[in-house]
């Protein structure tokens, strides 16, 4: 097997190493690592330690429990009281909100490589700029 | 069926639905909850600052603008609120809080005991890396969040995200040798 020859270029792939193991890489980085980490077994051997590492990440967060329901209560107790002062103005027909959920029920393809870019959404930047004309009434 | 997206359900909260921000909170909170607790190391501080990180979310939902996911905005609120807090702690109970967490694992009689079970140790000394170092192995393993999110929420650039990672990384292997477990890295 042949190991990354550069080693400036190992650090670079081992610094993703745990957003590998967390599937939150790109496409063009995930064939990198993957390329990589099939010809170095030294770099797949530090990589069983990132996937060990995530394993008790996960195990130590879960065993944290969860709120109880008196935090909910208290929010929405907040809001109700909020609300009761200075209630916020809603829209009678809300086009821009509408139209939003109406494009989010089709599936978009992931524009581009970046995982996270699947977050910006296409509908809610649709919505705010229909939302900004209404609200402008041009 | 498909459930509703975070950035519709933000929409709605926008025009005061409370239903919608019932079915987010449902989604979220939980995991809001435990990288709270985990940076304020109290479970009834955290309790509170849930409440908080959410009212800030109906608040300000109608100037959410879509440029991140809503879970790594959210995050973002919990991360302001939790470090405020912390900075309202008194000095003493702060001294006593970091005195714990650089706490020599090999020190604690249970830990021999341990050693049986590297998972456990693993996960103490994941218990006792410093709060930054803390947050960001939380959120790259737990939270499942990019380079790019991270770097959103903890406000700093993605290289740094990249670099603090495997200072983290480095931390937890020195700990885990420090208490008898040699893993041949870094």
């Amino acid at each position: 097997m042949n190991m990354i020859s550069k080693e400036p270029e190992r650090h670079d792939i081992e610094a993703l190493l745990p957003w590998h193991a967390a599937g939150t890489l790109n496409r063009r980085d995930t064939d990198r690592v993957e390329q990589a980490l099939a010809g170095d077994r030294e770099l797949a051997r530090r990589y069983d330690l990132v996937r060990e590492e995530l394993a008790e990440t996960i195990h130590l967060n879960e065993t944290l429990g969860a709120p109880s329901a008196r935090a909910m209560e208290r929010l929405f107790a907040a809001i109700d009281a909020e609300e009761a002062r200075s209630p916020r103005r809603r829209r009678s027909f809300d086009l821009g909100g509408r139209i939003a959920e109406f494009l989010s029920s089709f599936r978009f393809p992931i524009p581009i490589e970046s995982r996270s870019a699947r977050h910006y959404h296409y509908p809610v930047y649709i919505r705010l700029q229909i939302e900004r004309k209404l609200q402008s009434g041009s | 069926m498909q459930a509703t997206s975070d950035e519709v359900l933000i929409g709605r909260i926008a025009n005061g639905d409370r239903l919608a921000m019932q079915v987010l909170y449902a989604r979220h909170h939980v995991r809001v909850f435990r990288f709270v607790v985990r940076l304020v190391r109290d479970e009834a501080t955290a309790e509170d600052l849930i409440s908080e990180v959410f009212l800030d979310v109906w608040r300000q939902a109608g100037r959410f603008e879509g440029r991140s996911a809503v879970s790594t905005w959210v995050l973002a609120i919990a991360r302001f609120k939790a470090l405020s807090a912390l900075r309202r702690r008194p000095d003493e109970e702060l001294d006593e809080e970091t005195a714990g967490a650089i706490e020599d694992p090999s020190d604690d009689p249970e830990v021999s005991l341990e050693k049986k079970d590297k998972s456990v140790l693993i996960r103490k000394c994941l218990t006792g890396l410093s709060a930054e170092h803390r947050e960001i192995i939380d959120l790259v393993y737990y939270h499942e969040k990019s380079v790019e999110e991270v770097a959103l929420i903890v406000g700093i650039p993605e290289n740094t995200v990249k670099t603090r990672m495997f200072y983290a990384r480095k931390k937890l292997a020195e700990l885990l040798k420090a208490a008898g477990i040699e893993r041949g890295w870094p």
